[in-house]
């Protein structure tokens, strides 16, 4: 117990990164959510509250209310996060960028493809 | 001819685009007008980044760090108040303030510190600092002393209903001992 954000990230990236690929968007969305929940039950104190809407010290994973279409993507949905986008491709591929568009992470799907956007 | 109903935080769009011309404002709209929008404003480099969502507040964040999966650093009940906030951060060019809501125990812990090192660091006995840990209210001095103890600063900020953000200095405010250098980390 007790990791700053930093290395909760990480810890959290990395078991993205061991875990199985998903096989469509459905999966995904859960995968991310997950593991992102396990990770902040495990390091941190704070209960899960996605309610609440001003920053608690969580790590919240996307949410349908978050989500956008991607132009030109039919099968590519954008979860956007405060300083973050996470999109997930319907073949279960993953990837989060920063919003200046920095690429921090990215998961072929179960077919073995990736989010692959421009 | 029908008339168009913006959403607040359209409004909000288009009063920043006529206060700061020179700004780029980026309404990112999701994919159900129910769901979260964000509105990305930056003037001269400096970002401020709004949500909003119907039922909630204005959640108006300003930071040099991202954070993933974090909701807003300060959040203002309507679109009057978030907007005061917002001019005030770009021409300021300052950053919002997020209150991660911990307590005194937590705050001890995150800094791994036992009761009995901030006891020694305050000149007091381990049991008072549970019961501090414990209280509702204590002093502001006591506060103080316990935030320096995990080598921290303790500020009071008042964030007002029109958006301004003041730190408050209470009279006669006095330095307490500074922290032990035998104990600094």
């Amino acid at each position: 117990m007790g990791l700053g954000k930093a290395e909760r990230f990480q810890e959290f990236l990395k078991r993205l990164e061991k875990s199985t690929p998903a096989s469509s968007h459905d999966d995904a969305f859960k995968l991310l959510g997950e593991t992102l929940n396990q990770v902040e039950d495990e390091f941190t104190n704070i209960p899960f509250q996605p309610e609440h809407w001003q920053t608690d010290g969580r790590m919240y994973p996307p949410e349908e209310d978050n989500a956008r279409e991607v132009e030109g993507r039919s099968d590519v949905v954008r979860y956007r996060h405060k300083a973050h986008n996470t999109f997930i491709r319907d073949n279960g591929a993953i990837e989060i960028r920063d919003v200046d568009g920095k690429v921090l992470f990215e998961k072929c799907g179960s077919d073995g493809r990736g989010v692959d956007l421009q | 001819m029908a008339s168009i109903s913006l959403m607040p935080i359209e409004t909000l769009e288009r009063s920043l685009k006529e206060r700061f011309p020179d700004a780029q404002v980026v309404l990112d709209r999701p994919r159900k007008a129910s769901g979260a929008w964000f509105l990305d404003i930056a003037l001269n480099q400096h970002p401020v980044i709004v949500q909003w969502q119907q039922g909630k507040e204005f959640g108006v964040s300003s930071s040099p760090e991202k954070v993933f999966g974090e909701g807003a650093d300060e959040v203002y009940k309507d679109e009057e108040a978030a907007y005061g906030r917002i001019v005030s951060l770009l021409l300021s060019r300052t950053f919002t303030s997020p209150p991660p809501a911990v307590s005194l125990k937590e705050l001890r812990k995150e800094n791994g510190l036992s009761q009995a090192e901030i006891a020694e660091i305050l000149e007091r006995q381990q049991g008072e600092i549970s019961k501090i840990e414990r209280r509702k209210d204590v002093l502001v001095s006591t506060l103080a002393d316990y935030v320096r103890a995990v080598d921290g600063e303790l500020q009071i900020i008042v964030r007002l209903r029109d958006g301004r953000i003041r730190r408050v200095q209470l009279e006669d405010a006095v330095e307490s001992n500074p922290r032990p250098a035998a104990l600094a980390r």
